[in-house]
């Protein structure tokens, strides 16, 4: 069982090695004459204004919590799904009684506005 | 041992595949962009500036490594590495063609095959992600950081349509190895009976790469580019590298999951292979010299309202057919 | 390719809540938001359902999902106490929290997971049942968002509870780790056939599952959380996290410490007593400086969780009858001394200074009786309630040699008096205010709260025979496993 992740695991080796390979090579590569204008961060050529950390919309954790809830649901679907053919009308009614309530509190976070980006 | 051997100079050859292939299609993208828009688009370098791809990795080496003040110097190089790693690292699973007997060893023509193929490979992928967010949140750029979450709060949004498009599939295929799933479409594609599915992946296959009409997160006229922004030289093509690999890979997994794979007569399946992710990618630069971009909040709604509930109808549809109608 | 068994008869209280929240969150869908507050009707009438057939599954063990539930007669005893405080949620939420569907899907889930984990007799389905029951208890401590005390609740609730559930799946670990098993017979059956793989393990898994319970029940020294967070929450929602955590805490306790990991083996039983002690004394004489009802109650809670620890340090079968007896009765004095305050309390107060309840005699006499009775029950004067319930763990502790423990009972006891005595005495003395600082109504079914707890309380306690019975066949029950 494992040792079908083995090749994985060494070719993962090999990824790592052409990702740091690239890093170090331009770093090898590269001439190095930092200047302050140089080193200051990008803002459409004036001079940065303001905090470097703005706080942002509360929107971004809402859908990455709605995003946990829904993928973690999602997942399941895959063993299911791949024992479809055996499970026959037996799984499909656990799974319909899943996506029964999984769909009703679809439907709320959509009537709540749980969906909606803009006010 | 000749097996460890072997794993290494496949994962080598496989990666010089990858990296090439992002060459050839940064070129291939700028001439067929110039074509659509009447312009020749690139051609000083070589013949027909066909060697513009080596120009372009050469200058980006020779560039300056530019580190902006107060940037989280270990996160700001760990961002880029994370990308491109994720993005090599995800092809590992795709069959690209039938095992091969070479030296008296049967050779599977992928790196690794486990029986959840596809749940490892939609894991690697969604790695990706924290490189977007972290290179946004190391660079201390306000623009980079709206960036980034843009562009993760995208990404999970279509990554939930999409790991359901997939869905009926695996009920098709009854397996969720991917070699196991192509030697299920020996006479049948699914693209017929998952048409449905097939095109929920593909329309999250383009904004799971960021790519027009979903490339949000580097609009250039609201967020200079994006989580890149303060990227220069080589680390910025890591993420360029990782956009493109990453195309190649979602682009592989449509021809693995609906197209047959590397199933096709005549010609070797490796070819084949080749021609279905090739015209993915067409369909990839085509896509950009057509459409504009989306806004956001119609993104986020198209992808939550609309994609989500469609998929997951397609997988109990497909789950009723296979137990009540089919049988 | 095998199924495990799922009987559906064995959680068949847990499917009627879920259903009820799922119908009540469909009906969200097209109710307008104003008419809300209907939904609790429908979260009542659930759990009415639920307890309903809890009669009808006394006649027989049912058990569930390939052996990993189990409903016994101690689990549906538990589950009386923890549906009778999710009844109080409802009753008293009309006033306070102005319920929606999200407040009726809440409670139901949170009452959902505690059942699960008092019936649950295999580690996940126990983790399982923690997280489901804490979750929602998360969200309903910050329900009144417009109050600051309400979110700093939720945020110091979320953070201690993330936490103990933290330490609480590391014991499991190690208790799967020592045992390599999941079902708590079978890890019995390991550790008394010395199957196991480290001794040690086996003890850091059983401190650490203590633990992470503690913070559950608010002992000392995991209690700090208690006080804001019973005095954040929406009162509703403090009765009903109060006694119903207890209950789900209790039973998990029970089930873990004293039928799978025999004490004579794994010597978690110094550790429960000692923090039975400190919680005892600690709790107590905390309390003596509250001015504020909701926070004294708070206090009132953690000692009195630390009675219901010592029926567990005791480790035997009378002590786990004592300490089920001890959960039905501190549902109702427990939940009819916040019924008060609840009705006491209008839109928008938060929880009452105890000061202003004097004089209450003389203006609303009926709540000033019962608010009398159900503080000398938790003071446990006969012939109320906390009496008997207090008695069978003295007696419990005492005839397995705890004598120490006993001294502290009676000691926390005596000091609880000087607490549970001064509202009491408030409330009879006659004051010049005219100005009530309470709303001059209740709402009707805050009054039918009170009134359902004040008849437990005064019925057990002069009966407790009518609970003992079927406790005794409960206790059986769970160590009949």
């Amino acid at each position: 069982m494992l040792t079908s992740y083995f090749p994985i695991a060494l070719y993962f080796l090999v990824a790592v090695v052409i990702g740091v390979g690239v890093l170090g090579a331009s770093r090898v590569m590269g001439p190095r004459k930092p200047n302050a204008a140089k080193l200051q961060t990008y803002e459409c050529g004036v001079t940065p204004e303001g905090e470097v950390g703005p706080r942002f919309s509360v929107k971004f954790y809402l859908v990455a919590m709605l995003f946990m809830i829904f993928d973690v649901e999602a997942v399941s679907f895959y063993p299911w799904a791949v024992l479809m053919h055996q499970l026959r009308l037996f799984g499909l009614l656990e799974m319909a009684l899943f996506v029964l309530v999984l769909g009703i509190g679809y439907a709320y976070v959509w009537k709540r506005g749980g969906f909606q980006w803009q006010e | 041992m000749a097996a460890v051997i072997i794993i290494v100079i496949k994962g080598l050859i496989l990666a010089v595949l990858l990296l090439t292939a992002f060459g050839v299609l940064t070129l291939t993208e700028r001439k067929v962009l110039g074509r659509f828009q009447f312009r020749p688009g690139p051609n000083r370098v070589g013949p027909g500036g066909s060697f513009q791809f080596l120009a372009d990795g050469l200058k980006l080496m020779l560039k300056e490594e530019i580190i902006p003040n107060g940037a989280d110097r270990f996160v700001f190089l760990l961002a880029p590495t994370i990308s491109l790693v994720a993005a090599l690292f995800a092809f590992a699973v795709i069959p690209w063609g039938p095992p091969i007997h070479l030296f008296g060893q049967t050779i599977p023509m992928e790196i690794g095959g486990p029986n959840v193929g596809i749940l490892f490979l939609f894991a690697i992928t969604s790695l990706g992600v924290y490189g977007l967010i972290l290179g946004g949140w190391s660079s201390q750029n306000k623009y980079s950081l709206l960036g980034g979450l843009r562009s993760s709060a995208q990404i999970i949004s279509y990554e939930l349509a999409m790991g359901l498009s997939v869905v009926g599939v695996l009920i098709a295929a009854g397996s969720a190895d991917l070699n196991n799933i192509v030697s299920a479409q020996t006479n049948l594609w699914f693209i017929v009976p998952q048409i449905i599915g097939f095109l929920i992946y593909v329309v999250c296959m383009v904004a799971e790469t960021n790519r027009a009409p979903f490339d949000l997160p580097e609009a250039e006229n609201e967020l200079v580019a994006g989580y890149h922004t303060e990227y220069t030289g080589m680390k910025f093509a890591m993420f360029f590298m990782a956009e493109y690999i990453n195309m190649v890979t979602v682009s592989s997994l449509a021809t693995t999951l609906f197209l047959g794979g590397w199933h096709g007569p005549w010609l070797p399946p490796e070819i084949w292979f080749i021609i279905k992710v090739a015209a993915f990618m067409f369909f990839f630069i085509w896509l950009r010299a057509t459409l504009p971009r989306l806004r956001y909040d119609r993104l986020m709604a198209f992808g939550w309202k609309v994609l989500l509930p469609v998929a997951l109808a397609n997988a109990l549809a497909t789950a009723v057919w296979v137990s009540v109608v089919a049988r | 390719m095998n199924f495990p068994v799922i009987n559906p008869l064995s959680v068949l209280p847990e499917i009627i809540l879920l259903a009820t929240s799922i119908v009540a969150l469909f009906i969200a869908l097209f109710l307008p938001d104003r008419r809300g507050h209907q939904l609790n009707y429908l979260g009542l009438v659930g759990v009415l359902a639920a307890i309903a057939v809890l009669p009808m599954l006394w006649a027989k063990v049912e058990v569930g999902f390939g052996g990993a539930i189990v409903s016994d007669h101690f689990a549906l005893a538990m589950d009386a106490a923890i549906l009778v405080s999710a009844l109080a949620a409802f009753l008293l939420g009309l006033r306070e929290v102005e319920p929606g569907a999200d407040y009726v899907a809440l409670v139901l889930w949170a009452a959902l997971g505690m059942m699960v984990l008092t019936s649950a007799v295999e580690l996940l389905s126990i983790f399982l049942g923690l997280e489901v029951l804490s979750l929602p208890l998360y969200v309903l401590a910050g329900f009144r968002r417009d109050r600051t005390t309400s979110k700093e609740a939720a945020m110091k609730y979320l953070l201690m509870g993330a936490f103990s559930s933290g330490i609480f799946l590391y014991g499991l670990a190690f208790l799967y780790g020592a045992t390599g098993k999941v079902s708590l017979a079978s890890i019995q059956a390991a550790i008394l056939q010395n199957f196991t793989s480290h001794p040690l393990f086996l003890e850091i898994g059983a401190g650490l599952v203590a633990v992470g319970l503690a913070f559950k029940l608010a002992l000392v020294p995991f209690h700090q959380w208690v006080p804001d967070v019973y005095e954040g929450s929406p009162t509703p929602v403090t009765a009903f996290m109060s006694v119903g955590t207890k209950a789900a805490a209790f039973g998990a306790l029970v089930r873990i410490l004293t039928v799978a990991l025999p004490a004579g083996i794994v010597h978690w039983q110094p550790l429960i007593a000692f923090l039975a002690v400190l919680t005892l004394l600690f709790g107590n004489l905390a309390a003596l400086r509250q001015t504020n009802m909701k926070r004294m109650l708070a206090y009132s809670g953690i000692a009195q969780a630390g009675y219901l620890v010592v029926a567990i340090a005791a480790n035997s079968q009378m002590g786990v009858g004592a300490g089920m007896f001890y959960v039905v009765a501190y549902a109702f004095m427990n939940i009819g001394a916040f019924a008060v305050v609840a009705a006491l309390s209008g839109q928008n107060e938060e929880g009452a200074e105890i000061a202003s309840y004097r004089g209450l005699a003389y203006r609303r006499p009926w709540l000033a009786v019962s608010m009398t009775v159900f503080l000398l029950a938790l003071a446990s004067i006969p012939p109320l309630v906390g009496f008997p319930g207090k008695f069978y763990i003295l007696r419990a502790a005492v005839s397995s040699g705890g004598v120490l423990l006993a001294i502290a009972i009676v000691v926390g006891t005596m000091i609880s008096l000087y607490y549970y005595l001064r509202p009491v005495l408030l409330m009879f003395t006659h004051s010049e205010e005219t100005e009530s600082p309470f709303p001059a109504t209740a709402h009707w079914t805050a009054h039918v709260t009170v009134g359902v707890m004040l008849a437990g309380t005064l019925v057990l306690g002069i009966l407790p025979g009518l609970l003992t019975g079927p406790l005794q066949n409960a206790v059986h029950a769970i160590y009949g496993l």
